[in-house]
């Protein structure tokens, strides 16, 4: 009888509900109709493979269905943690997104406080310009460079040692190589178009804070150090974050483009051995396993990065 | 102490032109010695004779590319799939970013969030490529262009551009009873002429520079864009001459020459675009 009683209460108010929700769709359908399209290639092309990533639980063979699979629980995961080549894949991974974040991070920053001091207009917009240029450059073409010009034979990179009395150097064939030639490169292709950010945050800081340290008898070292350095911080701030949340990702087409026999102890990532057992070898539910553990850790990475940022700089993705 | 803050002032200004040389030079000169070697003649380039400007200036290396075709070809199929990619992504975007940008439109948080999701997780490259094969996409153009249809993150750009746009002014067309496509067109549009540019640029070099998509969509090269082909040309085949060994001249010359020709457009464009990089640069930095 209560229940009656509440439930009549309740009916009117939720029938309400369902009628100002069809007027609002009404009123505004052409809006959703726009909506609509994006939607379901959202719902197909992005949702639709993290259903198709249960097959990370499968033994999956290609023209089974997903939904009556042949289950196998956490088999590949067990598979990928006890693999002879996991310890190397996870020390090769967080060696380069160590590597990137000591060496590739910081660049464009100095880049840009550096470049804020150049007071000749003209050079300073030249130089802006050209170290865009990398970004426009292709990664097939950047690592075509690298084949090219570190070539022992052709390449001129070892022309210009051999003038200088050093022999030829195998770099893209060195495991001793691998990473510095990754993370020049890296640096080399990013820091300019990274440093834009940086470059728009120096320029909205008043030129007056200048002035009055210059009279100050402040050196122009000591200025970028207490004027510039603090006024980027913020934006240092969330960019660190946000690279801080690639942990695991960093540099799939990069590594599938650089690596060969003879540097792959040092090249192979996680997700380059993913794509080959996965794609290459077939065992598509092993490959998926893989991928799926790293997205994982990966978006965890990126609440946990997200959370401590709103703690330490009020600075939120969302 | 005046003289003593000159003289510092003096070294800071020489390691500031120190650092523009490194950066103009590390920049220029690799681009110089590839576009020096392919126009070269094959000799001058064995003899080691070429550094940062063609020697014994010679077409030899770009009439074996056009003899060839397999690179015209890459270049065709690259422009296909940038128009056609970059026209499917600016409407979808627009269409999206649009009613998202509206403060009456229903749902619009659990819409946003829908999507927002996908930036931080995805199901994978694996269970895509299954997705591709089993909608019949696999070995079509249409892998190129439809997988790639959107990129969330460019959707929340246009949106913010979109929401800078005075409430005012969609409303006065409303009061003159537009309804949402006929404000879309008339009055969102035509002010948002830069900022479409700006991610039609993004998805163009997108496009453009692409490779993986077409490594693993296409069972054979024949419809394989420019950068493929090149990484098929030059990286494939470089890394199996070994140390030492002394690869065929003459090919290694034709690769210089397809690197040239990929970067070429890009490098001849990207002077007239970059203020648009810079302006999405901006926008997607103001909040994701």
């Amino acid at each position: 009888m209560k229940k009656a009683i509440a439930e009549n209460r309740l009916q009117p108010q939720s029938r309400g509900k369902a009628a100002n929700l069809l007027k609002t769709i009404r009123k505004h359908w052409m809006l959703l109709l726009m909506v609509l399209p994006g939607i379901l290639w959202c719902a197909v092309f992005r949702y639709g493979p993290m259903y198709g990533a249960l097959i990370a639980f499968q033994k999956y063979h290609i023209g089974d269905s997903i939904l009556t699979g042949n289950w196998a629980g956490l088999y590949w995961f067990k598979k990928f943690f006890s693999h002879p080549q996991f310890r190397q894949l996870i020390t090769n991974t967080l060696a380069i997104s160590i590597l990137q974040l000591v060496f590739v991070f910081p660049v464009p920053i100095i880049f840009a406080l550096l470049l804020n001091e150049v007071r000749n207009t003209k050079v300073k917009k030249l130089v802006q310009t050209v170290s865009y240029l990398p970004h426009f450059i292709s990664l097939v073409a950047v690592c075509s460079m690298l084949n090219l010009l570190l070539n022992p034979s052709s390449g001129i990179i070892n022309k210009i040692l051999n003038v200088f009395g050093v022999e030829s150097i195998y770099f893209m064939g060195s495991t001793q190589w691998y990473r510095p030639v990754y993370i020049l490169s890296q640096i080399w292709q990013t820091f300019g178009y990274s440093a834009i950010i940086y470059i728009s945050a120096l320029s909205a800081v008043p030129q007056e804070l200048y002035e009055s340290a210059s009279v100050d008898g402040a050196s122009r070292f000591r200025q970028i150090m207490t004027i510039s350095l603090p006024s980027i911080m913020p934006t240092v701030v969330i960019m660190l974050i946000l690279e801080c949340g690639k942990l695991l990702s960093v540099g799939y087409e990069k590594t599938l483009l650089l690596q060969n026999s003879a540097n792959n102890s040092v090249a192979d990532i996680i997700s380059t051995f993913a794509y080959r057992v996965g794609m290459s070898q077939g065992m598509y539910s092993f490959g998926t396993a893989v991928d799926l553990f790293t997205a994982v850790i990966n978006c965890l990475m990126v609440f946990v990065v997200n959370k401590i940022s709103q703690r330490v700089s009020e600075t939120s993705l969302w | 102490m005046m003289k003593d803050r000159s003289l510092s002032s003096k070294v800071f200004d020489f390691l500031l032109f120190a650092m523009c040389a490194v950066v103009l030079v590390s920049i220029i000169a690799p681009v110089l010695n590839i576009f020096a070697v392919s126009f070269s003649s094959y000799d001058a380039f064995a003899r080691g004779d070429v550094s940062f400007w063609p020697v014994e200036f010679s077409l030899d290396a770009y009439k074996a590319i056009i003899h060839d075709g397999k690179v015209l070809q890459g270049l065709k199929y690259s422009v296909l799939y940038t128009a056609l990619g970059t026209l499917i992504n600016v409407i979808l975007t627009i269409l999206t970013a649009y009613p998202l940008s509206r403060p009456e439109m229903p749902f619009r948080k659990t819409i946003s969030m829908f999507f927002a999701f996908t930036m931080f997780f995805s199901g994978g490259t694996i269970p895509t490529f299954l997705l591709v094969q089993k909608l019949g996409l696999y070995n079509t153009i249409w892998a190129m262009v439809i997988p790639n249809a959107m990129q969330v993150y460019n959707m929340i750009i246009m949106r913010t551009f979109f929401q800078s746009i005075p409430f005012e002014l969609t409303e006065a067309a409303r009061l003159d009873g537009a309804n949402d496509f006929k404000i879309l067109w008339d009055v969102i549009l035509p002010l948002s002429k830069a900022s479409i540019a700006t991610i039609a640029l993004f998805y163009a070099v997108m496009h453009w520079n692409s490779w993986f998509q077409a490594s693993i969509y296409f069972s054979s090269s024949d419809k394989a864009p420019l950068q493929l082909v090149l990484r098929n040309m030059v990286i494939n085949a470089e890394t199996l001459v070994k140390s030492g060994e002394a690869s065929n001249i003459g090919s290694t010359s034709i690769n210089y020459a397809t690197l040239f020709i990929s970067m070429l457009p890009m490098m001849a464009l990207y002077p007239f675009i970059q203020k648009y990089f810079v302006k999405g640069v901006m926008v997607g930095s103001v909040k994701g």
